[in-house]
């Protein structure tokens, strides 16, 4: 017991010296067709991460589905490689080989032990320069997406995913493209093909490489990528339409739904926007962690649900604020209406010293975070060098957020989160009769 | 060679230490020895219940979170059916506050009748979003009370029914947590760029005075091997018919554990794995197909799943099914495919240490599993395995006991 009472329970340990982010900008090198490579050299284990970012994500695409197709095929056969070769090489090195698609970009990603980066990089350079998306692999991948697509549309959270997005980009722009059941059918082996030729190439791209750098990768990726991957008739970007809103309210009933799926939020910009630093530390405080006023409100005070969140989505030329969550399909209405209180609680009352402290710690801590390792580096950098930025961005970020006030706080919230301006999707049971 | 120190405190909390200086951070993973098969039959759900009630707030602390934020420090749990666990990272120079929350909420909860009544309701909401209001989300509710009739794997750590959580009382936390959350019922591990001397100093200041809890008896029921065939069939609002198909298989700790995972891997582990390339590639009957191993500490269960397409009945998928089952029962595997499947070991060891968060994990788990050493041999024991070892443990699991095979029927449903 004398041992217990020597010891404060009740307050908090003083906290240390604080750590900063440091870290340097990647080295980079240029291929002999002019790719840019960036060089993260970090972390203890002999593994390697490779990206590939390709500016031909779905917002680039004629009709809908060619870009992830496209992506999600390269694998599937090449001048060289049949499917099952390059199924049979990645596995047998115990690689991971993805192609994720994003409305930007499509983006390559090979993880694999350093030393086996020569027998597999000549598979990578067949991917980028002579895929043949065989009429075969394209059947298959499009029934096994069509189930996919079907058993999702079961889920509240995915059918509100897809509208939410329709409301905010509006129909028939870029970003407000959603996936029909219809397009399944519609998808041809010459969408992928005349994408394929139009987007992929070396003057549309760059790579990153993280983990265990050693002086052959470069060499190796010279050799396999460099001196063959040749550009092809040239092409201009064009900033995709990043539509408008037009409707505002959207409730789809769902009869046997135990749950209900609400989104509410608005359209708003991207990164470079010099409100952005301060948004994102008004959405941290309304959702953005654990510890949010809506959390609070609508978890752990009044138990509506396993969890709420609020999000800033970004794309490279839009973005969309977003409050997301399933709640208890009785409780619907209340939880609307709760949302909309803390959004206009931020707007009419400051935030107190305690909570703003708390958050911003928070917000550093995860900075912090999210540089653990060297893959995660990667994920960082690609995020920076996206829109045209580095690893100073986030430390300017981050010095940024520290010295909001109340006051910007609130004016913040007064610019961007008045009811009328706010969409609001309700996918579930609404009692609103 | 993944290198650590460990040491016990006097009231037989384990200690483990594991120095990355490549990050700011320092992550923070706690085992505590109590899952779902600790749960009795008719309060099932209790420990992934308790789970949430951790964050309710402890003796000296309100709230468990709004410190640990103001800290810049994350964290989040997980239960499942043998242990809960519990982590968070932090930057380096506030690790203390960690030790001090984690040390507090072990020295004792709060008990809020507050807390209890919105977390159950939490859970409830939790058990709808994951399990009822999902397609396919009650397969497990399903398939487990079928392949355990004994053993308390039957039921899920989500619980059995809505109403065992509903009727949870404050009396049965208080002596659920007296039971099992106890200093030498439990694991720490510390990764990051830290000190050992630093870190047993303050495990002795924040964790040295709590007192041990009574021995706990464990005596799980044993499952008996399983000589019938159990089937099921269901009918549901889905898109897809699915198939799930569950045999008995050696717990975590025996060396058939590794000849068994290894029998998944060569049949379902990346696009050139035996079943991708014939039943989604070549038979086109399926969309879907996994074979996988559960890796509980007692005796677990090797599943194939496989989502059905293009009109293939039930009998069209357990034949092709059990074909490649007798395949591996009957012939030994190529050589190559031995060392491919040896080689993803290799790699996903090395993958799982991109973290300090994952380190601290993997260490804590592998102490609860007998000794944090036993991480460093996990591959050699994957290697071990011959050709025959792999057809001999197929024919013991595959031809020597039967299956429960849950059939997942879909039924048009008017939207």
């Amino acid at each position: 017991m004398s041992k217990q009472l020597q010891i404060n329970r009740s307050n908090i340990p003083p906290h240390g010296t604080p750590v900063h982010l440091v870290f340097e900008e990647p080295d980079k090198e240029i291929l002999d067709n002019g790719l840019e490579v960036f060089l993260i050299n970090a972390g203890t284990e002999n593994v390697l991460r490779i990206d590939i970012v390709i500016n031909a994500g779905s917002v680039f695409q004629e009709k809908k589905l060619t870009a992830a197709s496209v992506g999600k095929l390269l694998k599937e056969g090449t001048r060289g490689y049949d499917s099952s070769e390059i199924a049979t090489l990645i596995d047998y090195y115990g690689a991971y080989l993805d192609v994720s698609v994003t409305k930007d970009t499509s983006t390559i990603t090979l993880y694999l032990l350093s030393k086996h980066l020569k027998y597999l990089i000549p598979v990578i350079g067949h991917m980028l320069m002579e895929a043949t998306f065989p009429e075969e692999e394209l059947r298959i991948h499009v029934d096994r997406q069509r189930q996919e697509y079907l058993i999702n549309s079961e889920k509240v959270r995915y059918k509100a995913m897809l509208e939410f997005n329709k409301l905010v980009f509006g129909e028939g722009s870029a970003y407000g493209q959603v996936l029909e059941l219809a397009d399944f059918d519609m998808i041809e082996r010459n969408d992928l093909a005349h994408f394929y030729k139009r987007h992929y190439q070396p003057s549309n791209a760059y790579l990153v490489v993280s983990g265990n750098i050693n002086d052959e990768i470069v060499g190796l990726l010279n050799q396999h990528i460099g001196k063959t991957w040749q550009p092809g008739n040239s092409f201009e970007y064009q900033v995709p339409n990043k539509g408008m809103v037009g409707i505002r309210k959207k409730f789809i009933e769902k009869p046997d739904a135990m749950q209900s799926a609400i989104r509410i939020g608005r359209p708003i910009f991207s990164k470079k926007h010099p409100d952005y630093n301060k948004f994102l530390l008004l959405n941290t405080i309304l959702g953005g962690y654990f510890g949010s006023r809506l959390m609070s409100n609508l978890r752990e005070d009044k138990g509506f649900t396993y969890g709420v969140h609020s999000f800033v989505t970004n794309y490279k030329h839009a973005g969309f604020f977003s409050v997301s969550t399933e709640v208890k399909a009785d409780s619907t209405e209340m939880a609307l209406k709760e949302i909309m209180f803390e959004l206009n609680r931020l707007q009419t009352e400051k935030v107190g010293k305690d909570e703003l402290s708390r958050v911003k710690n928070y917000i550093y801590g995860t900075f912090l975070r999210t540089f653990d390792g060297p893959f995660a580096l990667a994920e960082r950098f690609k995020s920076a060098k996206n829109m045209g930025e580095g690893f100073l961005f986030y430390k300017k970020s981050l010095n940024e957020i520290l010295k909001v006030t109340p006051e910007e706080l609130l004016e913040t919230a007064g610019s961007y989160f008045s009811p009328e301006e706010m969409i609001t999707l309700v996918v579930g049971k609404v009692n609103n009769s | 060679m993944l290198p650590f120190e460990s040491f016990t405190l006097a009231n037989g909390l384990h200690i483990i230490i594991h120095k990355d200086k490549s990050t700011p951070m320092v992550a923070m993973n706690i085992i505590y020895k109590v899952g779902s098969r600790d749960e009795s039959p008719d309060r099932t759900g209790f420990a992934h219940l308790f789970e949430h009630l951790m964050f309710g707030g402890s003796v000296h602390i309100p709230k468990y979170d709004e410190p640990l934020q103001k800290a810049g420090g994350e964290n989040n749990a997980f239960t499942n059916n043998d242990y809960t666990n519990y982590y968070l990272t932090i930057p380096k120079n506030n690790i203390e506050t960690a030790f001090w929350l984690e040390s507090d909420r072990m020295l004792s909860l709060a008990f809020s009748e507050k807390s209890l009544d919105v977390q159950r309701q939490v859970v409830i909401e939790e058990f709808k979003q994951n399990y009822l209001n999902q397609p396919y989300g009650d397969v497990y509710l399903l398939l487990k009370p079928m392949a355990y009739q004994k053993h308390p794997y039957q039921w899920n750590t989500i619980g059995k029914d809505i109403s065992h959580i509903e009727k949870a009382g404050m009396q049965e936390v208080k002596s659920f947590y007296q039971t099992f959350y106890n200093p030498d019922n439990a694991i720490l591990s510390v990764a990051g760029d830290v000190e050992t001397e630093e870190i047993i100093r303050l495990a002795e200041k924040w964790f040295g005075p709590i007192p041990p809890g009574k021995t706990i008896e464990r005596n799980y029921p044993k499952e008996p091997l399983q000589t019938d065939l159990r089937e099921l069939t269901v009918e549901r609002k889905v898109p897809q018919s699915a198939i799930y198909m569950a045999w008995h298989m050696p717990e975590r700790a025996n060396r058939g554990f590794y000849k068994t995972d290894l029998i998944s891997d060569v049949l379902s582990n990346g696009n050139s794995s035996r079943m991708y390339q014939n039943l989604i590639k070549k038979s086109k009957m399926f969309s879907d197909i996994s074979a996988f191993v559960t890796g509980d500490l007692d005796s677990g269960l090797f599943i194939v799943t496989g989502k059905l397409l293009n009109g293939a009945s039930k009998e069209d998928a357990e034949k092709l099914i059990f074909h490649e089952i007798e395949k591996i029962c009957d012939q030994l595997i190529e050589e190559d495919e031995l060392k491919k499947v040896n080689n993803k070991i290799e790699a996903n060891l090395m993958f799982s240490r991109m973290s300090i968060l994952s380190k601290a994990m993997n260490l804590a788990y592998f102490e609860m599993l007998g000794s944090a050493s036993m991480i460093n041999d996990e591959v050699a024991k994957y290697q071990k395995v011959s050709r025959e070892d792999i057809m001999d443990k197929a024919n013991e699991i595959f031809m020597e006991t039967k299956p429960s095979i849950l059939y997942y029927q879909a039924v048009n449903g008017n939207e």
